[in-house]
């Protein structure tokens, strides 16, 4: 673990890097994400004009976290400048498009039945819908605190099939639009409006394709993985690098939350036990990802860490190393 | 003209050969030896893709996720790797198969036909061999000289036909023998009435034709 090459084990490269536009942090549920990407997201804002906070977890924590209520419009956070937060369900969006486009009858049911007939497009639709809110708004950058695990990035395992799909869709319409359109004037349909769902679908593909481009690209995204030092943590941190690497998505920092450092003279054992078994992984860790990853190391806290100022305090371990009290 | 009558014979003989063996066997031992001579590293890199998978899956069967995660997970990463690289391999190998398939059927198809029909055009109007004269009624003489050799001689296409018909009889004819040498005894006698049958059907079918 002395290695002179060794990465430093904070997240100051992630500061540092002012090209990145978009950060993920993810990881198995409970392993304490909300804190860590808010943490980060209260470092970022002392290097960066603006920094926007979004959660994309349908059991949203921001809110219990600043103690403070967030909504659908990014909101001030209370005690920071030029930090915003804001709360998103990836599948409520769609679910609130289709509703929208449910108005033109007949094709706005069929739009639904398309929306749901490709998997993963509700979860790439509802990015899309995201990356359309944000792009319209000035952020230095965003930090996502994702759903647990990666699979709020699925849809980036298939963008060539979801590409493809919609692109077939769309040149579809334009051969059989004409055929598209009588049909639906014989069935009472609107007609005109099957146009104006292609247009809708052709406009959705050229989002993805910008979306998936601009996560693709190591500048502009960086993924944070936050695990805890037990077996499954592990194993599933393993398979979340694995799936973002086939998906090129760059990640090269790992927070390892929740370290125990019992005092020496501490009696007690459950504490010691747990200390063992972590440090055990943590070695495991260090071996596999010294390597490509920054690796830092959070201890467990005696208190909850809510609220911004117990959150600052907190953040700070992102950029300075923790060192456990020597007694 | 001994070169012309040899050649039209050996050409529906090629073409009665390669029936015979049959397309898809041709064409399986093409592409074996096509793999052995042009392609035989991508096989190579298939076969030894495998052995060291299975040895690399051996070796993850017998580590401890749980004690040596570590190097279970780095295990892990090279099977995953190697199986996504077996895949593209085979992909690659079968793509090329249909590949080379197509090439060589329509290679055989030129190879067996156009010869044929490029005899018969060429030669069109040279007889083969002269009849003694009044050897046929005027019928069979016409049509024996069919389409435009001289009258009186026997025409390229007349000469392939009559040849093509004698060697699938010849071979129906091998096939019994055969099945006479290899079974004397057991072979019954509706075995060979079968066999008679079939050859005599084969000849009527190919002169009424």
């Amino acid at each position: 673990m002395s290695d002179p090459e060794l990465l430093p084990p904070t997240l100051q490269n992630v500061l540092d890097q002012t090209t990145l536009r978009w950060i993920f942090c993810g990881g198995k549920g409970g392993v304490g994400k909300t804190t860590t990407s808010c943490s980060l997201a209260i470092q970022l804002s002392k290097v960066r004009k603006s920094v926007l906070l979004i959660s994309t977890d349908p059991a949203h924590n921001l809110s219990d976290a600043f103690g403070q209520k967030f909504g659908k419009d990014a909101t001030k956070v209370n005690g920071f400048e030029n930090l915003h937060a804001m709360e998103i369900d990836p599948t409520s969006a769609i679910q609130e498009m289709v509703e929208n486009s449910d108005q033109n009858g007949m094709m706005g049911s069929m739009m639904q039945d398309l929306a749901f007939a490709i998997p993963g497009v509700d979860e790439a639709m509802g990015f899309a819908e995201i990356m359309k809110h944000v792009k319209s708004m000035e952020y230095d950058v965003i930090v996502f605190d994702t759903a647990p695990t990666g699979h709020t990035l699925r849809f980036l395992s298939f963008p060539t099939v979801l590409e493809k799909a919609l692109g077939k869709l769309s040149s579809l319409g334009s051969r059989f639009g004409p055929m598209i359109n009588q049909m639906s004037s014989i069935m009472g349909g609107d007609a005109g409006s099957q146009e104006d769902m292609f247009a809708k679908l052709e406009s959705m593909r050229a989002i993805i394709t910008e979306v998936n481009s601009q996560f693709k690209d190591p500048e502009k995204t960086t993924f944070v993985c936050v695990c805890i030092s037990e077996f499954l943590s592990l194993y599933e941190t393993e398979r979340l690098v694995q799936e973002l690497t086939t998906y090129e998505i760059d990640t090269h920092n790992i927070v390892v939350n929740q370290l125990l450092f019992p005092k020496k003279n501490s009696n007690c054992e459950n504490c010691s036990v747990r200390h063992k078994m972590q440090q055990k992984y943590l070695n495991e860790a260090h071996e596999l990802y010294d390597e490509f990853f920054h690796i830092v190391l959070l201890p467990l806290m005696t208190d909850e860490v809510r609220g911004p100022e117990k959150l600052t305090e907190f953040s700070k371990m992102l950029v300075e190393p923790y060192v456990p009290p020597q007694d | 003209m001994p070169s012309l009558i040899l050649t039209a014979f050996l050409i529906v003989l090629v073409a009665q050969v390669v029936s015979w063996i049959g397309e898809s066997v041709l064409c399986d031992f093409a592409y074996a030896l096509y793999l052995r001579t042009i392609n035989s590293s991508l096989v190579r890199q298939q076969s030894r893709l495998k052995t060291e998978l299975l040895k690399t899956k051996q070796e993850l069967a017998k580590t401890s996720a749980q004690d040596q995660f570590a190097k279970w997970a780095k295990l892990r990463r090279s099977v995953d790797k190697m199986l996504s690289d077996l895949e593209k391999l085979n992909s690659k190998l079968s793509s090329g198969k249909t590949t080379f398939t197509i090439a060589f059927r329509v290679f055989l198809w030129i190879f067996v036909n156009i010869p044929q029909y490029g005899i018969a055009w060429r030669y069109r109007s040279k007889p083969v061999f002269w009849l003694p004269q009044g050897w046929f009624n005027p019928i069979v003489t016409w049509w024996l000289a069919f389409p435009f050799a001289p009258k009186g001689s026997v025409s390229v296409m007349t000469w392939t036909w009559a040849c093509k018909y004698v060697l699938q009889i010849s071979n129906e004819a091998v096939k019994v023998i055969i099945c006479e040498f290899l079974f004397p005894s057991s072979v019954s006698y509706a075995f060979v009435t079968q066999c008679l049958m079939n050859v005599f059907s084969a000849s009527v079918s190919s002169s009424a034709s």
